[in-house]
């Protein structure tokens, strides 16, 4: 004759283990949800933006010309680069909200002009150009957008440069951050 | 931290900002589908608009952020596609998101309004994805003859001072030497993608005061394709319901060159102006190597003879093309203006 | 003490056995939303501007020197050299600020016609997460 008395006790042992693997699968398979900022999407909207603007200022408006990234470049002109890189990272007016906010009025930058030299081979560089507040790398994350730029010498930086007096390719960094 | 069997409620499950940086792309960075050489999608016509398989605004695939004026006229042109063309070719929006609604503005700097394309509905406060491009379109180019200049006109001989003399003023377009890759496609003079524009001008003030010469009157304008010397007119290349292949004006009115055009003495009009579209040149279908000629052909009247001065530079035989002028890359006979910056939004929600 | 009842132990650890299998195999199948990279993570490590800037400078000095051979003497000396110069510059730069592999071959005649000819040249790009190759052919008039 089956004894039933001990039915009960295993029933209730069934359920309080479904009840604790029920629990620790909850516990085990959580995950996390991507908030806004953990998404990156800022950051690409903005290393997007500062190629396009270092690619349009490197394209001549014409065949033959020079382009206007070689001719700051050329002449160390820190302002005009200035104005051209902040015209097109700017606010554009038009009003729209997410513009606003992509693209505050503060964008701060820093740029670089990478060379080669051709003696010992190694790649040197000197600053060419910062924002307002350009030196202080604030909380928020940078971006950097690179851009090839052909010199057809040496170009006017600081007094004291060693880049070659020759023909050449340099790469133009910009660091670009909010803040 | 969010246990997994509750994550399949959600609000909002695709991401905008996502959407909009791939329409930027697509349309800033890829000519579109299809694309010179083959029949571009900007110059077919209504008829096979269910050929194009994409949009892209850019002048060919190695020139991300350069575009093409043709292909900003045909897109922003808000009547040639329709929304779900929109849908398939430029959003790619399929269940269970789609369909997006979306915004579009190009803004250039030169002044000319802004260009929009937008799917009705306002932009709501959020959510939303945007994109900015920045952008540099490329510039227009064009001939100018003008007739005034001693150097487009010669002397009749006097066997040839007979009334009703057709002479012929040729512009040749040698299309292997204009598609030559030795000059980068965004600075290239392509009539493939880009509209040609010849404009003729100084026509009344070229008839010498003291000259006999009573009329001049503009008789045609023909098309010959060919090679090398052998060229053979085309026929039927205008008629007045094909415009969009060209544009043909005298002064400022446009005017339609089929049929009997030009019931004009030389005082009468100044300018004439022929544009031909890229259209133009789809249907011509030149094979490799070939020439395109456009012929003006002008009558002359004359008074009294002898002796005559001072007509058009132009030759007696309609397809040999003595006298012609090159629409090529000689900054003396063509134009081509320098590119113009701008931007493009895009909002998708 | 009164002897345990054994009698159901096999089948309560046999029973245990299997819901811990029936548990592992539960959390295998309920996969993550998540899993994977972000859009936009995907799009900043791939590099795509990086290839675009690379092919239009070297697309551009390329057709500078192929517009400079002649049949006899092939490529201009001068701009041979210069040619050179840039390509070493751009292998230098890429490999110091984008940890990118860099090479470009002289650009070599593979078809020639009455009135134009062909040439072919290599780009190769690799930052060690992306690999990009490139055969370009360009044709130009004799």
């Amino acid at each position: 004759m089956v004894d039933d008395a001990a039915q009960l006790y295993t029933i209730e042992g069934v359920a309080a283990g479904v009840i604790m693997l029920f629990t620790a699968f909850v516990v085990l398979s959580t995950t996390t949800i991507y908030a806004p900022g953990d998404t990156h999407l800022s950051e690409m909207q903005l290393e997007q933006m500062a190629y396009d603007a270092l690619a349009m200022m490197d394209t001549p408006d014409s065949y033959g010309a020079e382009s206007d990234l070689t001719h700051y470049i050329m002449t160390n002109n820190a302002t005009y680069f200035n104005a051209g890189f902040l015209k097109y990272m700017g606010h554009s007016g038009y009003g729209l909200e997410a513009a606003a906010e992509m693209f505050p009025d503060e964008i701060q930058y820093s740029a670089t002009v990478y060379y080669r030299d051709s003696g010992s081979g190694t790649v040197e560089s000197y600053p060419f150009a910062q924002s307002a507040r350009g030196e202080i790398l604030g909380h928020e994350p940078a971006v950097t957008a690179t851009q090839l730029v052909y010199i057809p010498g040496r170009p006017g930086s600081p007094p004291g440069n060693v880049v070659d007096n020759r023909q050449q390719i340099v790469l133009m960094e910009v660091l670009v951050w909010r803040g | 931290m969010i246990p997994s069997i509750l994550i399949g409620i959600e609000a909002q499950t695709v991401d905008y900002d996502a959407v909009a940086y791939r329409t930027g792309v697509i349309l800033c960075e890829d000519p579109g589908s299809p694309s010179y050489p083959d029949e571009a999608w900007e110059v077919k016509e209504y008829y096979k608009k269910d050929e194009v398989d994409r949009f892209g605004l850019a002048v060919s695939r190695d020139s991300p952020g350069i575009l093409l004026p043709e292909k900003i006229e045909r897109f922003f042109n808000g009547t040639f596609f329709d929304e779900q063309d929109i849908q398939d070719r430029m959003l790619f929006s399929n269940l269970p998101f789609g369909p997006y609604a979306y915004y579009v503005r190009l803004h250039l700097d030169d002044g000319t309004p802004d260009k929009f394309l937008a799917s009705g509905s306002p932009i709501p406060q959020d959510p939303y994805g945007y994109i900015r491009r920045a952008v540099k379109v490329k510039g227009e180019h064009y001939m100018t003859i003008n007739l005034a200049d001693p150097a487009r006109q010669y002397e009749l001989t006097e066997e040839a001072q007979v009334n009703d003399t057709i002479g012929y003023l040729p512009i040749l377009f040698n299309l292997t030497e204009l598609q030559n890759d030795e000059i980068p496609k965004i600075y290239q003079i392509n009539p493939y993608q880009d509209q040609v524009v010849i404009n003729i001008t100084d026509f009344s003030t070229t008839i010498n005061p003291i000259n006999p010469l009573s009329s001049v009157r503009l008789v045609g304008v023909t098309l010959y394709k060919g090679y090398g010397n052998s060229l053979t007119k085309v026929a039927g290349t205008f008629s007045s319901y094909e415009d969009d292949r060209y544009l043909f004006y005298i002064g400022n009115d446009q005017k339609s060159l089929s049929g009997d055009i030009y019931p004009t003495t030389a005082a009468a009009y100044d300018d004439i102006g022929l544009v031909l579209k890229p259209a133009m040149f789809a249907y011509l279908e030149p094979l490799p190597g070939d020439t395109i000629q456009v012929n003006f052909s002008f009558q002359y009247v004359f008074d009294s003879l002898p002796p005559c001065y001072d007509v058009l530079k132009g030759n007696n035989t309609p397809n040999l093309w003595t006298y012609g002028v090159y629409y090529d890359y000689n900054v003396s006979n063509v134009t081509q203006m320098p590119f113009t910056s701008g931007e493009l939004e895009v909002v998708i929600w | 003490m009164a002897r345990m009842n054994e009698d159901g132990q096999w089948i309560v650890l046999m029973g245990f056995i299997v819901s811990a299998g029936i548990f592992f195999l539960a959390l295998i199948i309920s996969q993550s939303t998540l899993v994977g990279q972000t859009t936009a993570e995907a799009v900043i490590e791939f590099p795509k501007t990086e290839i675009q800037d690379l092919k239009t400078e070297v697309s551009y000095q390329t057709t500078v020197l192929i517009n400079s051979y002649d049949e006899l003497t092939g490529f201009d000396p001068n701009l041979l050299s210069y040619y050179n110069n840039y390509i070493a510059d751009i292998k230098a730069l890429t490999m110091a600020r984008q940890n990118a592999v860099v090479d470009v071959t002289l650009p070599a005649e593979i078809y020639s016609t009455t009135y134009d000819r062909t040439w072919l040249h290599r780009i190769h790009y690799n930052n060690g997460i992306t690999d990009y190759n490139q055969n370009e052919t360009v044709t130009v008039l004799k």
